[in-house]
């Protein structure tokens, strides 16, 4: 029941937000945010075992959703309050929230065509809404529109290709509504197993904007607010991939394992994604292209899980995704934060950024430790897994190390914020707290009301370090989910 | 029921004809507005009152946010001085190919369909090249309701990948997605009342990229490969 009253404070809450947004944004920020909170905390109570019926269909919770539900409303009640400090507009809140009511029914339902839907429905208005927030006052650049029609033709596009291979699985001639066992010696329905895997892959990378189908992904990233990635892409994505892995576990599952081209087809897409990714991460000089490109070699790493469908990819996919979601969620707010504290998001321009503010080099230090990893995390032992699992003996390891290029992009710009200040950096405001106003030398009703008098001024002095605690508490979950995973299943 | 299914699902293949080649885009979400209603009553057996009521609803709704921007841009037009215009938008006038031909492609997708719906009731692949005496057996509930799903969906794909206004495209998104559930109805039945409600608020959301983003066009240089992408 729970599950439900989430999907419907989030969703409802969201879609009030959009639409009282542009009359009112402080009303939509209050709105916003409460809403989130409500949801982290009716979060933390999903019960695993709690299953309701809802219009004919069984909504049944998992230890995943729980995790899911609680890690991304928490994150992005954190965000939220980041948009709020860093002057933002409301923009990432109600698309935020709607998405989420609708990955929460969707990892709730056990029919994936309806999960599916339901993620398509409610990724479209976080794809577009802050898109084309940002575009107001830019009319001159139609490009930015026209990516994101893209953007959202992709989501939905990926969708109808889901649901129609699951609808296929189901029929009376799919491996599930035929009643007849799995199995790869009639080559008819071989052929049909490993169309329909190819397929669902496909739909994955579409969705997650992997190699080939990266470009609406990268000139999104270009136009819109980085907080408003991981609603967009990191979330979603990680949900349709997880449905899409179970159902191909179910559906497919290991008896294609013979079918050598189109895993090999798959796999060559992920490495390309692993790699290319890396490397666009490494070559940028913005940092929010080395965000979006980290995602997508994130992602790649992800579609490995494809390539082999072994209950033990699976599981390490599971793990993986989540914390990459996580550790992507820290990333975008450390993006965020680096460009309003330093007015600056070019490496070049960000030289001595570290120096100038150690809690923001603290939070992707953080990071950095939790998306590279460390033996005995659940992340870093569900990335080799998925490498082996895929693509086994040297050739896994050599697609373990290009996974490992993370090290360089991380490095990179660490290095870049113990160089010598730029101008720019030197120039960004303080990083330490600050007390501004009266300072009340004794306790009486007097002096209680003097600073809580005082509270606006204090916050607006205090911005830059308000900024970064908010970055490195984002950077702290996304550590803690790539160390312990989700846990059995 | 199956005589039924089938009247609509010609109402459907004729509405996606009209929302495509239509110049004028009233005219054209009229079409939309047919297939939107049309898709949700092609379920067998029909859904509950209530959950027909929404999905009907929110499909209308969904014509409804992209005919607002279509009259705001016809008024503005008009406001414009644009004399002699035959509608709104008209400078992007629906298909190239005019509607002979779009109905032409929407009565092989149809027949497509049909096929798809006769070799899922015939047991599959064993009936791959079946004589048409089968096929004319193998003929149920779901044969119409594929034949307008596949006429939707491919009718639906060129709008939406090439389609230069974002109201086009937005018309060949819902196309696409009334065909993907219409697909998803003939080949695994009955949905959940539960999935027509999350099928509804797809379409909305669909609508919503048109909504939301109207009247820009394509750019010229809009294929390029920008140095940094």
């Amino acid at each position: 029941m729970i599950v439900l009253v989430i999907a419907l404070v989030a969703v409802g809450a969201g879609l009030i937000v959009l639409l009282v947004r542009r009359s009112s944004p402080m009303a939509a920020q209050l709105i916003g945010l409460g809403a989130t909170a409500l949801v982290a905390v009716l979060a933390i109570g999903i019960d695993p075992a709690d299953t309701t019926e809802v219009a004919g269909m069984a909504v049944a919770p998992s230890a995943m959703l729980r995790l899911v539900a609680t890690v991304w409303s928490g994150s992005l009640l954190l965000l939220a309050i980041l948009e709020l400090a860093i002057g933002g507009r409301a923009v990432i809140a109600g698309p935020a929230l709607v998405g989420l009511g609708a990955v929460v029914l969707g990892l709730g339902v056990p029919d994936p065509g309806t999960a599916f839907a339901a993620f398509a429905a409610g990724s479209v208005p976080a794809v577009l809404f802050p898109g084309v927030s940002a575009w107001v006052g830019r009319e001159s650049e139609p490009e930015r529109l026209t990516t994101l029609r893209r953007a959202a033709g992709a989501v939905i596009a990926a969708t109808v290709v889901a649901i129609v291979v699951v609808a296929w699985g189901s029929s009376p001639v799919g491996p599930l509504g035929s009643g007849e066992p799995l199995t790869t010696e009639d080559p008819d329905r071989a052929i049909a197993l490993g169309l329909a895997l190819l397929a669902v892959a496909a739909a994955v990378i579409v969705r997650a904007g992997l190699i080939p189908a990266h470009l609406w992904a990268a000139r999104f990233m270009e136009g819109v607010s980085s907080l408003a990635v991981p609603a967009a892409l990191s979330w979603p994505t990680a949900a349709f991939a997880l449905v899409a892995l179970g159902w191909g576990q179910v559906a497919i599952g290991s008896p294609t394992a013979t079918a050598w081209l189109e895993h090999g087809l798959i796999a060559l897409a992920a490495v390309a994604s692993i790699a290319f990714g890396g490397l666009a991460a490494i070559l940028h000089e913005d940092i929010e292209h080395v965000l979006g490109y980290s995602i997508v070699q994130d992602a790649g790493i992800a579609l490995l899980a494809f390539a082999s469908l072994r209950p033990e990819s699976t599981e390490a996919a599971r793990n993986w995704l989540i914390a990459s979601a996580a550790v992507k969620t820290a990333l975008a707010g450390w993006v965020a934060a680096t460009r309003w504290t330093f007015g600056a998001h070019r490496l070049p321009d960000l030289r001595g950024w570290a120096r100038r503010s150690p809690a923001l080099a603290v939070a992707l230090v953080a990071i950095t430790f939790a998306a590279v990893g460390l033996p005995g995390m659940a992340a870093f032992d569900a990335r080799a897994s998925l490498a082996f699992e895929a693509v086994p003996g040297g050739l896994g390891g050599l697609v373990l190390l290009a996974s490992f290029s993370s090290i360089l992009y991380y490095g990179r710009l660490l290095a870049v914020g113990f160089r010598n200040m730029g101008g720019l950096v030197a120039n960004a405001p303080s990083p330490s707290p600050r007390w501004v106003g009266s300072r009340p030398t004794g306790w009486s009703s007097r002096s209680v009301v003097l600073v809580v008098q005082d509270v606006p001024a204090l916050v607006d002095a205090n911005r830059a370090p308000i900024v970064a605690t908010i970055t490195i508490a984002l950077a702290a979950i996304g550590f803690v989910i790539a160390a312990t995973g989700v846990g059995p299943a | 029921m199956t005589v039924a299914l089938a009247v609509i699902a010609v109402a459907v293949a004729a509405g996606a004809v009209v929302s495509i080649a239509a110049r004028d885009l009233r005219l054209a979400l009229i079409g939309v507005a047919v297939v939107a209603v049309g898709s949700a009553l092609l379920v067998d057996p029909l859904s509950s009152p209530l959950i027909l009521a929404i999905r009907i609803v929110g499909a209308l709704l969904a014509v409804a946010l992209l005919w607002t921007v279509v009259v705001a841009t016809h008024d503005e037009a008009a406001a414009g001085g644009r004399r002699g215009s035959r509608g709104p938008l008209d400078g992007d006038a629906g298909s190239p190919l005019g509607w002979p031909a779009e109905a032409l492609i929407a009565a092989g997708a149809a027949f497509a369909g049909l096929g798809i719906a006769a070799n899922i009731t015939g047991g599959g692949f064993s009936v791959v090249g079946a004589g048409p005496t089968e096929v004319t057996v193998s003929l149920t509930a779901a044969s119409p309701i594929a034949a307008a799903a596949t006429a939707s969906l491919v009718l639906g794909l060129a709008p939406a990948m090439f389609g230069r206004s974002a109201i086009r495209g937005a018309i060949g998104l819902v196309l696409i997605v009334h065909g993907a559930i219409g697909l998803r109805i003939a080949l695994a039945g009955s949905p959940a009342d539960l999935e027509q409600l999350v099928f509804a608020g797809l379409v909305i959301a669909c609508a919503s990229i048109g909504f939301a983003s109207p009247g820009v066009e394509h750019p010229a240089a809009d294929h390029d490969a920008r140095p940094g992408g």
